[in-house]
């Protein structure tokens, strides 16, 4: 029989290595003693035999060496095969155990499963926006974004903002310590082509040492020379993106040479961008321009204009630069040619900001909430990891006998824990592979709502698979934890005399705790929801004096084409007319400036008093509107009267002024029929205030301090300034609606550029998300993780009321009345949904005083949110035990005792 | 001489790679052996013209041992002296007769092959 097969089945350990070798000698003596023996029986004498003997064997110590080296080899061999037979075991134990719970099981693993997938997903978030440095740039870790000093009007101090100017970035360049400084603007939307032809692109515009300094190398062609961004014009020449050399130019290598008309412009393609590469941002760049070589580069004084503030700048470090030393220099260059930066604060400094810019300094609402969620998405883990925990330990104890048993045979603890560890594995492994199945189907959502105009890479980062083996050996070794010790700690004599019946107290205990553990997170998620959906609900509801659902913002950049000022207004004309008889449209109107895109300051002066009150949103500002404007957009004419046709350019001078000016100015009297002057010259009459309009929204913001706007006729306006058209549809904004207004738009004039049509729903829609976000996130982790805590708990009482059948059934025939029977297990039930309450709201209480900057109007500690979680913990509880605690009190006395 | 000297010069057989093992195999048919008997009995029955040390048996016969197709036993010889005895096991003995059957299939066509008259082979 063979010896290994025996060893197996003793479970003999195998030999050492010495063991081995001690045997070879002992063989090899005999050997040589045997050959001596028949060499004497020749004739030989002793020694001389003993001698002639060793040197036909050979040398002793080679012939060991080589039979020792042999023989491990075969040992190990025989090692490894008998561990992936014990492993093999172990699995099939574990499918097993698996197969006798299956819905159990399933249960188990999604939740799992989501756990990890909702930390995949978030982690691969975060990771993007905070951890990896922008994907194409090379030795990341020397750039940096350059934080500058600007002149406040408001606080006549100056401001750390990470935007400044061609002025601020040229003399930046002169820093000697930057081994490199870049200037670059934001992606904005251009219009490519001309007519029905045209179409949106989004252009960013770059220094030529832009890709130089991140060192991205072109997929194709070039990027553009020093020589071809040198002020005040610099060639027009583009580099397009890869995915929009892939897309729109079918990836052909013809493409260099080609040229691109952006509005109105003519750019020759001289290069493409590397796949991924977006500069600093996460929106993709479909072309990337010269900051010289863009057209309004050409309308002002931009290279001496301090005050607009368009470009950001990066810089890269020399190596072993001293970090003060570079920003000592570089502070002192920004002051040196700003006088009104220096002069508001000679102490101004530049900062040298991570290139990671979710990293701050200033908020970043998509990392703090990605962050939060990614928070959220380890504490649903965790509670996950409880129920896998829980399902462990109930099997460690129904097994307690099985493995006092095996313990008494003499098979070793370690074998046992690796049965638990093998069969966590197993389920963790299982819950993986679903998550990033999961991950992969869903990717599409989480990058929609998580970020919406951003490209994540979603191939898995080194930083997601180490996040991931982390988080997998986490649960691993937390779920096994309690039960490993349950196992290890079972003492074989009293396991095997005890019956199932008197399993103690101390197991209950764990689940117990386990089960208060879910309860407290899964609250402390509810009330997180529910402070979201508080939140969202006021944002929601915040009155923007637009109504942002049906209502378009249409505009073309017809001076992009050189349209005077005649032709522009004809246009506009036309196009009200025209835009009218679209369907779905209720009315169109034109405006001067847009609201929460783009406002114009004025003059304000009311005859008799030295000033107005100034406010710190800056204004006034003003706006000139036709007829149907505060109808079409849905603004309330709170008193007097909106304009009408009779307010032409000769009749009497009329002005619309909103609520906040009206409360502020005439805090106590009725503005209506004051004469204001609106502009600075004496010689133009006053004009008459005939309404007071709600206040407008003027940021893309949904929280915004008052701000001062007043109106005039669109046909009384003076002075320059594009006209834009607000278009209400009769219902919510669809895509056809937008598609067929941007249509008859274009077939206007055959040289128009793209029309840019949006709904304000979309404009202010990322102003939501973060609550949006947050409401639905937390509400969705927070009811995935009080089901399962509700399931943990009836499991918890369904394993109580079996387990003390025999005691229910003993009080039962003594008397006890079923009511009393079934508060036992009411009172348990709601003892560990109270533990659990109390603590889920007491560490709710605690964190969410971080949450509070990411909320709306609410408390962190509004009483209601609590109140209500509270309340729907308790009843779920209460409902969930009703059942077991029937089976309690139908206990029949007689069958219980029998039973045992 | 049949156990002593080693044998120099054109008189010692280079061995063929895995013949060996079927030398010793061949040997335990005879009945259990230690390795000093297989040694000397391979010695006997080659005339001394295997080029071998007696460790290079050991080799072999933990190398057979190794795949089952040996076991071994601790024993005492007729003179009272301890040895690891070795027998054929039942896989052993279907690999020998397997082994040998292709050996002697295999030498038979070189065989006849090398002596071939040259002129013959030509005609």
């Amino acid at each position: 029989m063979n010896r290994d097969f025996l060893r197996r089945l003793f479970r003999i350990r195998p030999r050492t290595r010495d063991e081995i070798e001690a045997e070879f000698r002992e063989e090899i003596e005999a050997h040589v003693a045997l050959a001596t023996d028949y060499l004497v029986r020749r004739g030989l004498p002793a020694d001389e035999a003993r001698r002639l003997a060793e040197a036909r064997f050979g040398e002793i110590n080679r012939a060991v060496r080589d039979l020792v080296k042999s023989a491990q080899i075969r040992e190990h061999s025989v090692q490894r095969r008998e561990w992936w037979d014990s492993f093999g075991q172990n699995v099939r134990v574990a499918l097993r155990q698996m197969r006798r719970t299956p819905a159990l099981t399933c249960a188990i693993t999604a939740s799992l499963a989501i756990g990890i997938g909702a930390n995949l997903a978030m982690f691969q978030v975060v990771d993007r926006l905070l951890l990896s440095p922008p994907p194409g740039v090379t030795h990341a870790d020397a750039v940096r974004r350059l934080i500058l000093p600007e002149y406040n009007f408001f606080t006549r101090g100056t401001s750390q903002i990470a935007t400044t100017n061609y002025a601020t970035y040229a003399d930046l360049r002169a820093v000697h310590r930057f081994a490199r400084v870049a200037a670059f603007g934001f992606p904005s939307d251009a219009s490519l082509g001309r007519g029905s032809e045209a179409s949106a692109i989004t252009t960013t515009a770059a220094s030529a040492s832009f890709f130089d300094l991140l060192g991205v190398q072109p997929y194709l062609g070039r990027f553009y020379s020093e020589r071809e961004d040198t002020p005040p014009a610099g060639s027009p020449v583009a580099v397009v993106g890869y995915g929009y050399w892939k897309r729109a130019l079918g990836g052909a290598s013809g493409a260099i040479g080609r040229t691109l008309l952006i509005d109105g412009k003519s750019y020759t393609i001289i290069g493409v961008a590397p796949p991924r590469f977006n500069g600093l941002d996460v929106t993709p760049v479909d072309v990337w321009l010269p900051l010289t070589g863009q057209s309004f580069a050409f309308d002002a004084d931009y290279l001496t204009d301090r005050g607009s503030l368009w470009l950001q700048v990066v810089a890269r470090l020399a190596p072993h630069v001293d970090e003060r030393a570079v920003v000592a220099e570089a502070s002192a260059a920004v002051l040196r040619n700003n006088e009104s930066v220096s002069k508001a604060n000679p102490h101004a400094r530049v900062e040298l900001a991570s290139i990671i810019a979710a990293r701050g300094p200033g908020t970043h609402p998509d990392a703090t909430v990605a962050l939060w969620l990614l928070g959220v998405s380890a504490a649903v883990l965790l509670i996950a990891c409880a129920n896998v925990t829980t399902l462990l330990l109930t099997r460690a104890v129904q097994r307690r006998q099985e493995i006092a048993i095996r313990l008494a045979l003499g098979v070793s603890r370690w074998r046992l824990l690796q049965q638990l560890l093998v069969e966590a594995a197993a389920i963790v492994v299982v819950a993986a592979i679903a998550a990033f199945i999961g991950a992969e189907l869903t990717r599409g959502i989480v990058e929609r709502l998580l970020v919406p105009n951003g490209a994540i890479d979603y191939t898995l980062s080194s930083h997601s698979a180490i996040m991931m083996g982390i988080a997998m050996l986490t649960v691993i070794g937390v779920a096994t934890l309690a039960p490993s010790l349950h196992a290890l700690g079972v003492d074989v004599s009293s396991a095997l005399k005890e019956s199932s019946r008197s399993v103690s107290d101390s197991r209950l205990r764990i689940r117990g705790a386990l089960l208060i553990f879910q309860v407290a997170l899964s609250v402390m998620l509810l009330v997180g929801a529910g402070l979201f959906v508080q939140s969202l609900r006021n944002a929601e509801g915040t009155r923007l004096g637009i109504d942002a659902d049906r209502v378009l913002l249409a505009q073309v950049d017809l001076t992009a084409v050189g349209m005077d000022s005649l032709r522009t207004s004809a246009f506009w004309d036309e196009a009200v007319r025209r835009v009218t008889r679209v369907p779905h449209v209720a009315s169109a109107s034109l405006s001067i400036a847009v609201p929460m895109m783009f406002s114009m300051a004025g003059t304000f002066i009311v005859p008799g008093r030295d000033s107005i009150p100034k406010l710190e949103t800056g204004g006034p500002y003003k706006n000139g509107v036709d007829a149907h404007y505060f109808s079409t957009i849905g603004a309330r004419i709170l008193r007097g009267r909106a304009f009408t046709a009779g307010d032409t350019r000769g009749s009497a001078k009329v002005v619309v002024i909103n609520e906040s000016m009206a409360r502020q100015i005439w805090p106590n009297a009725n503005p209506i029929g004051a004469c204001v002057r609106i502009y600075r010259a004496d010689t133009i009459p006053c004009a008459t205030i005939v309404g007071v309009v709600e206040d407008i929204h003027h940021h893309q913001q949904i929280r915004e301090g008052a701000t001062f706007q007043y109106y005039v006729p669109y046909s009384q306006w003076i002075g320059g300034g594009s006209a834009a058209m607000l278009v209400r549809l009769d219902g919510p904004a669809r895509g056809s609606t937008i598609a067929s207004v941007r249509r008859t738009l274009q077939a206007i004039s055959p040289d128009t550029p793209f029309p840019e049509v949006v709904s304000y729903a979309d404009i202010i829609d990322p102003q939501l998300r973060p609550w949006k976000l947050g409401a639905s996130m937390f509400s969705a982790f927070g009811a995935l993780a009080f089901v399962v805590s509700v399931v943990g708990l009836y499991g918890l009482l369904s394993y109580l009321v079996t387990q003390r059948r025999y005691e229910l059934g003993i009080r039962a025939a003594l008397g006890a009345q079923a009511g009393r029977l079934m508060s036992l297990v009411l009172g348990k039930a709601l003892a560990l949904i109270a533990i659990g309450l109390t603590v889920g709201l007491a560490l709710a209480a605690a964190l969410s005083q971080r949450l509070a900057p990411l909320l709306l109007d609410v408390s962190p500690h509004d009483w209601h949110v609590y109140g209500w979680t509270a309340a729907l913990a308790a009843l779920a509880g209460l409902a969930t035990a009703v059942l077991p605690a029937r089976r309690a009190a139908s206990v029949a006395p007689i069958e219980a005792l029998r039973s045992q | 001489m049949t156990y002593g000297g080693r044998q120099t010069g054109s008189e010692a057989l280079p061995l063929l790679k895995g013949t060996v093992d079927l030398l010793v195999l061949k040997a335990l048919t005879l009945g259990p052996m230690h390795g000093f008997g297989i040694a000397l009995w391979l010695e006997e029955h080659s005339s001394g013209t295997l080029n071998m040390d007696d460790s290079a048996t050991y080799q072999v016969l933990h190398r057979l041992e190794s795949k089952d197709l040996v076991s071994a036993e601790w024993g005492v010889t007729e003179n009272n002296r301890k040895a690891r005895y070795y027998r054929l096991t039942a896989a052993g003995r279907k690999h020998l007769r397997a082994e040998t059957e292709m050996w002697l299939r295999y030498t038979r066509s070189v065989t006849s092959i090398l002596t071939l008259d040259p002129r013959a082979a030509r005609a």
